[in-house]
């Protein structure tokens, strides 16, 4: 008897469920994917939000078009995006999300609770400064592609190559709600047509106090990596000749004999590279050890410099505050925070030179 | 329902006459027969008896009546004597009527003297007209023996047993079916099958009751555990040496009269996954192939439906760079995913169909001009997009690499229900459907041993030939599955190398 | 002990264990421990998993004494009436089980998938799965427990895929918590063990039940050690206090998962998961039915209906993160109270009794 009854029932499924399921469709085509969104904070506290979505031609090429709209919330945005829009916006398959300078000064903690929150937003995803207005860089129609994935597509390769950190949601988040350590993100600018990358904001918790120019990409990149790879790194030796070094590997090692007191700090960083390109003739071993000597002098003395621009800042996007933290029971955020700005940091880099390219 | 309650009564009636026909004369059963054209009867008068002939024309070889039978008769004086007479050794002697009845309409020739009705002649000499031993067709093997099953049972016995010439392979033979009589039998070998898979099987096929049994594979629905199961649970092939070595695994084979498929069984449902030709190639290939086959299964079951549960649903799941190969190759189409997936499966199982039904050639033409020609057509006219024409077609190509065909068809069937629930809740819908075929999977059992094993319960022992196929090496032991009373095959490691006579 | 044909072999109790213990718990149970343990949360698993271990040895000592189920344990020491109520008892919390994991279940769905769908059909689909399994019989049970251990354990494999991002430095310092904070944690923690009680059901079920001992440990240490290693992601690839943060950190872990083909795992683990959670509300939905079935003499099949439309009510019921906790902290504490005060207690009472009844009929 029941198990006729449980067979009725199944016969009857489909139209069950039908009716009753009420899960909501998001057909692929028939709603608006923004692949980026542009966060600015307007004068009068409200939040200016430019979302970014490819329109697919027929022709198979995309044009990228934008909403802006302006609400407290950003969610509350989302709705009135789709106020704009032929098929509802949805956020879940952004790539980039763009903060502009002031507002990123500002503190974006705000804006990404809305991020986080979301679960059809994934936690890779990139957080950029932009030197300039959001709006105006994502309007821009860039190559063939959708304008956020272009920009995911720009971030993600300097990542892989070495240029700059890694860095997204997840890290930028890890590092805001970690104690001893400070977040950073990339800041890019529109020039002409183009999109740079050209500096990495520094954060003093969620607000942006500082950036790392672009020659510096490579000292901040090992000094942040426990272990590194890629990136290339170039010096001056002699008046206008120059040396140009590829990293094969670096690790980076603290030496913390006292933690949480004034005793000095130590970053060991090992670093085994290949000459790229040099510049002053050919090259012999009694060379190749002046040159390591030298590269590590100016590693050192460059790195130092970073890192007394940290701690005047107070802020500790190296993480050594983490290091510290992780050395000591019973951690006082406190009297980290008292102790970092005057404590003696050094750097301590050993440069090794594997191979000089394929000539001599 | 008046109606087939009259046929009801009109097959007892049937019956009743048959029992009544026992004690009737021979001339009543001779106005029985005459009903029928091609039942022949004329009387020959011979020095020392009249005797009347008869036989079904159509069911005896003219040459045997005409070479081993006409030319001894004159000689005959009683009918008793004819078994000594003639060179044929099935001669039967008797008066019974049913016994004559039945035996006229396997072949049989009837004599018998006009003066003495006590007894009256049988003798054999029926033709068995069906088509020769030829290539196997479902179940083609590029390396292996290429003999099928035909129509007739004696053949197709003499095929099995020619590949095991051992007394301990026992045929037991019954007749099943009101109106056909059909001829069953169930092979096993003797010391090596369970008992138990031997009765159940006897028991079964003996209490059947049913009026045609015109193939195998309706035994296959009468018999097997589950009836209501879209998976079939006993296994049907046309290849004698399937049925020789699964009967030297310990299981039971059926081979009906009149069907070119024997049955094997207890059988799992990885079985239904190898094809014999698995066990002609190098373990490594045939493995290999056994895992492609895997594949290809759950590729075509999960194929679609995960398509449309990530276009309805999930559209967070597609990579950056397929999202505008998507969206493109569907923005034309006005049909939800759903309706699309299900029009472009309805027209693959629409071609798979009417080339089934069609004669060869024309059918390849079908299959051409249908795949190509409506295919591209309803891609260039936006009704599928041509990403999804890619994985229908492929899933429709994976279902066929299915070696047993019965298989492949319950393969197409469940992915509908995949595809419905797909539609209603995304990647859940998927998910809840598999689990539910892997409780049914569970469930099912072949002549009483589990379907899934050794999978669940899990036997690592019959690992060994099941999603892969190992070495020979490691195959010495029958599988746990069948319960066989003598669990060794052979002993592993004779033929080593070691032993080798030395080369210089 | 029950017929040949419905028992089952000693090893597949290594995956009865283990498959009642992982259910919705493993996708979010970091969040708590973590708050009183910290970094040190990871001993709190495994001294919750050592004694959930001792608890197993003991029920094996009672069961391996008495050679019956739970029900009759109770009727042979207590009488009809008082063993009666103390069976239901276990009755309900076996139950409460099943409905703490469905329900669970269907909020992580709701509110990572579907925020709007609707509870009372996705139950009845759902417990429509249950109904099939559990009216096959202990087999079957047995079945979709090994099958829900084997089939998904691909899912394990994309933890690996954090570790790209993982800090092990974040275990450091070791014991920097106290050993109460340690204690708490190692308390909050047993809810993510709770239901491997059911072996005191499903015991004469087994062939050769003394045999079966080690599987059980064993299963209960697969536990534990899926549970360490995620959690030691977790503490790696979190920040602390982001942690704190995630209701289901698990799965937020997988939110960086980017495989070629699939952009994002999470989707596919919440999905798969159905798979996880089903022979869990199964083998608690068998229990408790076998157990009512015993102590009323009913027909089986109508009481596995009674109960999956008891369970289905029930989650139409519970409304929201908040009511859910609560039922998780009632269950948790039902469970503490029965698995290390009631067992232990059992155990020694049923050794005294059958020795005082042994002395009595020595004597008379």
């Amino acid at each position: 008897m029941v198990n006729r009854f449980l067979a009725y029932l199944c016969l009857l499924f489909p139209f069950f469920l039908t009716g009753c399921m009420n899960i909501d469709q998001r057909i692929i085509d028939d709603i608006q994917l923004s692949s980026a969104g542009g966060y600015e904070y307007t004068e009068d506290g409200m939040i200016e939000v430019t979302s970014v979505y490819p329109s697919f031609q027929p022709d198979k090429s995309v044009i990228s078009k934008t909403i802006t709209d302006t609400a407290k919330l950003s969610k509350e945005v989302r709705d009135k995006h789709s106020l704009q829009s032929e098929k509802p916006v949805v956020s879940g398959k952004v790539e980039v999300t763009l903060y502009e300078w002031k507002t990123a000064e500002k503190g974006i903690h705000d804006l990404l609770d809305t991020l986080q929150r979301d679960p059809s937003i994934g936690s890779n995803i990139y957080l950029v400064v932009v030197d300039g207005s959001p709006k105006e860089l994502l309007s821009k129609q860039y190559g063939n592609t959708d304008t956020g994935i272009y920009l995911s597509n720009l971030i993600e390769q300097n990542i892989e190559a070495g240029q700059i950190h890694k860095t997204n949601l997840h890290q930028f988040l890890y590092k805001l709600y970690a104690e001893g350590m400070d977040p950073v993100l990339p800041i890019i600018k529109h020039e002409e047509d183009q999109v740079k990358l050209k500096a990495v904001g520094l954060f003093d918790d969620d607000k942006m106090v500082g950036q790392i120019e672009e020659e510096q990409f490579f000292i901040f990149k090992i000094l942040l990596e426990r272990k590194g790879q890629k990136g290339s790194y170039s010096l001056q030796v002699n008046e206008d000749k120059d040396i140009s070094i590829y990293n094969i590997s670096s690790e980076r090692k603290y030496d913390i004999k006292k933690p949480m007191t004034n005793s000095e700090i130590i970053i060991n960083v090992e670093l085994k590279a290949t000459i790229s390109e040099y510049q002053d003739g050919s090259l012999n071993t009694g060379k190749i050890t002046k040159l390591e000597k030298e590269i590590k002098e100016s590693v050192e003395k460059e790195s130092q410099e970073m890192i007394q621009q940290f701690q005047e800042k107070g802020i500790d996007p190296l993480g050594i505050g983490e290091e510290v933290r992780t050395r000591t029971r019973k951690w006082d955020q406190k009297k980290w925070k008292e102790l970092y700005p005057d404590l003696k940091i050094s750097v301590n880099v050993n440069v090794k030179l594997l191979e000089s390219g394929v000539v001599e | 329902m008046s109606a087939w309650r009259r046929r009801r009564r009109q097959s007892k009636g049937i019956e009743k006459e048959n029992d009544k026909n026992k004690d009737e004369s021979i001339e009543s059963l001779f106005q029985q027969l005459n009903a029928s054209n091609d039942f022949t009867h004329f009387t020959f008068q011979y020095e020392k008896c009249s005797l009347v002939i008869g036989y079904y024309s159509t069911l005896i070889d003219s040459e045997i009546l005409h070479r081993d039978v006409f030319p001894f008769l004159k000689d005959l004086d009683v009918i008793s004597s004819l078994p000594t007479l003639l060179p044929i050794e099935e001669v039967i002697l008797t008066s019974d009527t049913s016994v004559i009845k039945n035996n006229l309409l396997k072949g049989y020739i009837l004599l018998f003297d006009v003066n003495n009705m006590d007894q009256v002649g049988l003798v054999k000499s029926d033709v068995d007209r069906t088509r020769q031993v030829s290539l196997p067709e479902v179940e083609f093997s590029v390396v292996g023996p290429k003999e099928s099953f035909v129509e007739s049972l004696d053949t197709n016995i003499n095929l099995v047993r020619k590949r095991l010439p051992i007394p301990e392979f026992v045929i037991k033979e019954l007749t099943v079916g009101r109106l056909s009589k059909t001829r069953i039998s169930v092979l096993y070998i003797e010391g090596i099958a369970n008992k138990e898979n031997v009765n159940t099987v006897i028991q079964r096929l003996s209490n059947l009751d049913f009026d045609q049994i015109t193939d195998s594979s309706i035994i296959t629905q009468l018999i097997q555990d589950n009836q209501n199961s879209p998976f079939p649970q006993l296994i049907d092939t046309e290849r004698p040496d399937r049925i020789a070595s699964a009967v030297g695994e310990g299981k039971v084979a059926i081979l009906v009269d009149g069907a070119p498929h024997g049955l094997i069984g207890p059988t799992t449902i990885f079985e239904f996954f190898s094809a014999f030709e698995d066990y002609y190639l190098n373990w490594v290939v045939a493995s290999f192939f056994r895992l492609v086959r895997f594949f290809a299964v759950l590729f075509s079951i999960l194929a679609t439906p995960i398509y449309v549960a990530v276009l309805t649903y999930h559209f967070e799941l597609i990579p950056k760079d397929m999202v505008a190969t998507l969206v493109t190759s569907r923005s034309a189409i006005p049909l939800p995913p759903i309706l699309e997936a299900f029009v472009l499966e309805l027209a693959i199982e629409l071609l798979r169909e009417a080339g089934a039904r069609l004669p060869t050639k024309v059918g390849q033409t079908i299959g051409i001009v249908g795949g190509i020609v409506i295919g591209t057509a309803s891609v260039e006219a936006g009704l599928t997009s041509n990403v999804l024409l890619i994985i229908v077609a492929l899933a429709a190509l994976a279902s066929f690499t299915t070696p047993v065909y019965q298989m492949g068809n319950t393969i197409r069937l469940i992915r509908f229900p995949f595809l419905l629930m797909a539609h209603y809740m995304g990647f859940l819908g998927v998910a809840i459907s598999f689990c539910y075929l892997l409780i049914h999977l569970l469930k099912l059992t072949s002549l009483g041993r589990p379907f899934l094993e050794p999978f669940y319960p899990p036997r690592v022992q019959d690992f060994k030939d099941s999603l892969v196929r190992l070495p020979f090496s490691l195959q010495s032991k029958r599988p746990i599955q069948e319960q066989t009373q003598d669990t060794m095959r052979f002993k592993a490691g004779k033929a080593k190398k070691n032993d080798d006579p030395k080369r210089s | 002990m029950e017929e040949k044909q419905k028992q089952i072999s000693p090893f597949l109790v290594f995956f009865l264990v283990h498959a009642v213990q992982m259910g919705v718990g493993v996708l979010g149970f970091q969040r708590t421990i973590m708050k009183s343990a910290g970094n040190d949360a990871w001993m709190a698993v495994i001294a919750a998993g050592i004694l959930i271990n001792v608890i197993i040895m003991v029920m094996y000592l009672l069961l391996n004494k008495q050679q019956k189920d739970l029900i009759d344990i109770h009727k042979d020491l207590f009488g009809k009436w008082i063993g009666g109520f103390f069976s239901l008892i276990w009755i309900i919390y076996w139950l409460m089980i099943g409905l703490v994991v469905l329900r669970s279940y269907i909020e992580i769905v709701q509110v990572w998938v579907f925020p709007l769908i609707n509870i009372i059909m996705f139950s009845i689909i759902i417990l429509i799965l249950v109904y099939s399994t559990v009216t096959g019989g202990f087999r079957i049970v047995t079945g979709i427990s090994f099958l829900g251990v084997v089939i998904p354990f691909y899912i394990f494999l994309t933890f690996f895929f954090p570790i790209e991002y993982a800090n092990f430095r974040n275990l450091l310092p070791i014991w920097n918590h106290s050993v109460q904070e340690l204690s708490v944690a190692t308390k909050d923690m047993m809810l993510g063990y709770l239901g491997f009680s059911t072996l005191l059901m499903y015991y004469p079920y087994i062939k050769n039940p003394k045999k079966s001992q080690k599987w059980a440990h064993l299963g209960n240490v697969l536990t534990l050690g899926i549970y360490l290693f995620i959690l030691i992601i977790t503490i790696a690839f979190f920040s602390e206090k982001q942690v704190g943060k995630q209701i289901w950190a698990t799965l937020s872990m997988w939110k960086i998962v980017e495989l070629p083909f699939i952009e994002r795992i999470e989707y596919i683990g919440i999905t798969s998961w159905i798979l996880i959670i089903l022979p869990n509300i199964c083998l608690a939905v068998w229990a408790g039915s076998k157990g009512i079935q015993k102590i009323f003499n009913l027909n089986h099949k109508k009481v596995i209906l009674f109960i999956l439309i008891i369970l289905l009510c029930s989650t139409a019921v519970i409304q929201g993160r908040e009511d859910i906790e609560k039922i998780n902290q009632y269950i948790s504490l039902l469970g503490l109270v029965l698995v290390f005060i009631y067992i232990p207690l059992l155990t020694i009472l049923a050794f005294l009794i059958t020795k005082i009844r042994k002395g009595k009929a020595s004597n008379g």
